[in-house]
């Protein structure tokens, strides 16, 4: 992995085609999570602080080992604690680290307006770029994860950047340097995406586990963070994990009819008073003087 | 000119130009956000993160002028059987036929229609724009209400923008005298006679 | 005297919480607290619980103030050994014959102390049957080394070997492991004398010949009259088979023990079940006898025992979290942080029949103090059901005290979690029952 990573193919706002659009490459990056081997122990939630240099936030007991109820815009990364009882009774306690999924066809880069705000490298790595943002949140509707978070001082929009820096000096995120268990696994999305069906199969196979399974959505395009789930028939139940996450309709139907409807309008007002004029001219009054 | 008529007062000629300002910066700085393709309007108009922090409060602005137009000419703007005669003969008003139209008073069907026009679609404008103004304090539970918001503004930002190229082609191209009233305040006997009788009659006492 | 990192709760003793200004005034201790460096401040060895010596360096230097505790101790007893030089003192020799002969008697470093540790020896030492001298200030390359006569000297036989003439023997790196069984005889050092697993002649038979060819460590070798292995054998090297020596060396017969005899354990010759000394239940297999007699107890007016009887019916055991290390990390914003306040877990069945819910305060009470926190009602303790009778189960996580970030705040109650276990020990190894003690729950 080099530099080249760092190549862009879509950018938030922007007229015009991008340069790197449309061009394959091998290597997109994927973050595998097992959510069946995490311990909850929240490493990784340290790690990335700590390589972020994010400051603290004064949290406040809530009845749960959470850390707090969701990310933050100086905490991208947060393990979800549920203690989820099943339809046959049977008792879990589920942990899932919740961070931006890096979506292959992401919403808060389809929903943003401000030109380079949010762009997509070609190793799949969906980063914000607070030097652009203009702080209208409109990321936050496109997102189906509820990941953007706003910071009300600087005005400027934060998530994981699934360490770009990092990434593109060839070494992994920071959250899987620091993960004890071997839970987390970065490297090829092919490669992650083989590795979590082996490890689905095995589950299904070797566990009480019948429903494991490989949590990749097809409807934001596939993600480049993909989990390992005990029941992947019941995503919910891991901290709000949404079944079938989507770009939204509203964002699809703002951007696309709604914005093709305004421009034929307008475009087609200012044609039509023209052709107006044209055709009929100014009024006259008889006797006006001026 | 001596026997030129008042139509409108310094007050309302600020009240007007105060509305008109704001609408365009909102205008402007909301086509920028509207598309990429506009979006080098708003690095003119200051810097996009400058645009988004006073496009809401230039509209709240916008907004107090227009509460302010509703409290001066509520009474203007209710329409009236002679306001619906005129209407019905619309066809004639377009293509310059203008001795065919019946009377009417101070403002025709149309600015009627474009001062509610404005007015209720500001208001869903100001309603669904305090939603994108502070999103963060929307919890996610709710986040269809910022879904509708951005429709809704979207939507209601076009049948303004719709209702503002009529608005300045009728005052500035075709009405001639129009854009001069709104600035000096007066028209001539005769441009009162034509488009607007019954206030005519009314103001000159005859 | 204190040296720490942080404002430990040993030396806030005197101001701890229910310490009124009265009673402060009759404390006749001085405290004197000094800053020291934390771990990654400081050169020297980790050694784990698998007996290696592991060498580090300090990483940074200690901020501010903050010495290193050799050079505290080292500045400390020169200061003293020149009061007893102008002034005497009682049992001088110890103090004014020491050997303090480091480059820096201020500073000493870490390097030098771990080489006067390993030993060496101060005179030249022969050992006759391996034709071998010693010369005088060398570095010892073995216990087997150690003279009583006063021509060597060590700190700790058990470190004899770590820092030789062929160097840090704690330093290596070595990642090889040749019998794939994970003994990297070449990583670290490991007391004593390098040998990674202890009575590994157990892993031969009789004859010397390992049990499982596929997991060799050391054998009798014929050809060199000596055992042989991958790790250092833990055995009389030169023994041969047919001289039945028995593996367990440090037991007098030399094989391992179904029992324990007379005089080795306070307790035995068999292993029995006790219940803790605060149990909910009486011992089925012998009521009239339910725990251990042999059971240190102290014996202050503060060392009461509850019963069930006296309304003590909830079990309480004490516990770590990962969030937090002990009594420091509540001063480090970070683990702060993820785990902010004190709580205590609290079945959810427990809850309901308090009628609590998760976040109120709740104070828990045994027969030695009380200790406030706010609840977590969880799911994951179930109620027990013992002899009959549905016995609850709660547990206290310990880390926080007198001092820290929640507790300089004002969020916390100030109550240290082990007021409420009891200072009950085993009677062979000390080691407290904190884990099982009982308790009364109610709602603050």
């Amino acid at each position: 992995m080099s530099a080249g990573n760092l190549r862009i193919q879509a950018i938030s706002g922007h007229a015009g085609p991008v340069p790197g659009a449309g061009t394959q490459r091998q290597d997109q990056v994927c973050k595998l999570i097992d959510t069946t081997t995490c311990i909850g122990c929240k490493a990784c939630e340290v790690a990335c602080l700590e390589w972020n240099d994010l400051p603290f936030r004064e949290t406040v007991f809530d009845n749960t080992y959470q850390t707090m109820p969701e990310t933050a815009w100086n905490y991208w990364n947060l393990i979800q604690f549920n203690e989820h009882t099943a339809a046959d009774g049977s008792f879990q306690w589920l942990m899932r680290k919740d961070q931006c999924m890096h979506c292959a066809d992401p919403g808060c880069l389809a929903a943003c307006p401000a030109d380079n705000a949010i762009v997509q490298y070609q190793n799949g790595i969906v980063d914000f770029q607070q030097d652009y943002c203009i702080g209208c949140q409109y990321c936050v509707t496109g997102c189906p994860f509820n990941i953007p978070k706003f910071n009300s001082h600087t005005k400027k929009m934060f998530k994981c950047t699934l360490c770009t820096d990092r990434v593109s000096q060839g070494l992994e995120p920071a959250c899987i340097k620091a993960c004890p268990t071997g839970c987390l696994h970065f490297g090829g999305k092919e490669d992650m995406k083989a590795l979590a069906e082996m490890r689905a199969l095995q589950l299904r196979e070797h566990t009480a586990h019948a429903r494991a399974g490989v949590y990749d959505p097809p409807g934001v395009g596939g993600t480049g963070v993909i989990y390992v789930l005990h029941d992947i028939t019941n995503p919910e139940a891991y901290g709000g994990l949404p079944v079938n996450p989507r770009v939204p309709l509203s964002v699809w139907l703002w951007k696309g009819p709604l914005k093709w409807l305004g421009n034929i309008a307008m475009v087609g007002g200012l044609i039509g008073v023209s052709l107006h004029y044209l055709r009929f001219g100014p009024k006259k009054v008889d006797g006006h003087g001026r | 000119m001596d026997d030129n008529i008042l139509r409108y007062t310094l007050l309302e000629r600020v009240m007007h130009w105060a509305a008109a300002v704001t609408y365009v910066y909102v205008l402007l700085t909301g086509l920028a956000f509207y598309s990429p393709h506009l979006y080098w309007i708003a690095m003119v108009l200051g810097g996009a993160p400058t645009s988004r922090f006073w496009h809401p409060w230039i509209a709240v602005l916008f907004m107090a002028v227009v509460a302010w137009m509703l409290r001066a000419w509520l009474g203007d703007m209710q329409i009236t059987g002679a306001d619906r005669a005129w209407g019905k003969a619309v066809h004639l008003y377009i293509a310059n036929h203008d001795d065919g139209l019946p009377p009417i008073d101070r403002f025709n069907i149309g600015q009627k229609h474009f001062f509610w026009t404005m007015l209720y679609a500001g208001c869903v404008l100001l309603l669904s724009g305090i939603v994108l103004w502070l999103p963060e304090k929307l919890p996610w539970s709710l986040r269809a209400v910022r879904s509708a918001a951005i429709l809704l503004h979207v939507s209601a930002a076009l049948v303004t923008i719709g209702a503002f190229i009529i608005h300045v082609y009728m005052g500035t191209a075709v009405v001639r005298g129009g854009f001069t009233s709104i600035i000096r305040g007066e028209v001539s006997p005769a441009w009162a006679r034509t488009h607007h009788r019954l206030w005519y009659y009314r103001v000159t006492n005859k | 005297m204190v040296c720490e990192i942080y404002p430990d709760e040993t030396s806030e003793f005197w101001r701890s919480p229910g310490v009124s200004a009265g009673e402060m005034k009759q404390i006749r201790t001085a405290v004197y607290r000094l800053p020291g460096a934390g771990f990654a401040e400081k050169d020297g060895t980790f050694v784990n619980s698998a007996r290696w010596l592991q060498w580090k360096n300090a990483a940074l230097p200690p901020p501010g103030m903050a010495r290193l505790d050799q050079e505290i101790l080292a500045r400390i007893f020169l200061k003293v050994r020149e009061l007893y030089q102008k002034e005497g003192g009682k049992f001088p020799d110890a103090i004014l014959d020491a050997t303090w002969n480091y480059t820096d008697p201020h500073n000493p470093s870490l390097a030098e102390v771990a080489k006067e540790i390993n030993g060496r020896a101060l005179a030249d030492v022969t050992d006759e049957k391996l034709k071998q001298t010693i010369l005088r200030g060398q570095q010892l390359p073995g216990f087997a080394w150690l003279r009583d006569d006063g021509s060597t000297a060590a700190g700790n036989w058990l470190y004899c070997g770590s820092w030789t003439e062929a160097g840090a023997m704690m330093q290596r790196r070595g990642t090889e492991d040749p019998s794939g069984q994970g003994i990297y005889a070449n990583w670290g050092w490991s007391w004593p004398a390098n040998r990674r697993v202890l009575y590994n002649r157990a892993s031969c038979d009789a004859a010397g010949v390992p049990w499982d060819a596929d997991r060799k460590q050391v054998w009798w070798s014929e050809a060199q009259q000596r055992w042989a292995g991958v790790d250092v054998p833990d055995f009389k090297a030169d023994s041969p088979p047919k001289d039945h020596m028995g593996p367990f060396i440090m037991n007098g017969e030399g094989v391992g023990r179904l029992f324990a005899p007379a005089a080795a354990f306070a307790d035995g010759p068999f292993p029995e079940h006790y219940e803790p000394t605060e149990s909910p239940l009486v011992n089925p297999l012998h009521p009239g006898q339910s725990s251990n007699p042999m059971a240190r107890r102290f014996n202050s007016s503060m060392d009461k025992l509850g019963t069930s009887a006296e309304g003590y019916n909830i079990v309480c055991t004490t516990f770590r979290l990962t969030e937090h290390y002990h009594y420091w990390t509540k001063h480090n914003p970070m683990n702060v942080q993820l785990a902010p306040e004190p709580f205590i877990e609290i079945p959810a069945e427990l809850a309901d029949d308090l009628g609590l819910r998760g976040g109120e305060k709740i104070k828990v009470t045994s027969a030695r103090g009380e200790y406030i926190a706010k609840a977590m009602v969880t799911r994951r303790i179930k109620p027990m059901q013992i002899d009959g009778k549905k016995t609850y189960q709660i547990g206290i996580p310990i880390h926080w005290g007198y001092r820290g970030i929640a507790e300089d705040a004002g969020r916390t109650a100030l109550k240290l979690a082990n007021i409420l276990s009891p200072a009950v020990t085993d009677p062979n190894a000390y080691t407290p029952e904190f884990k099982g003690f009982l308790v009364k729950v109610e709602k603050v």
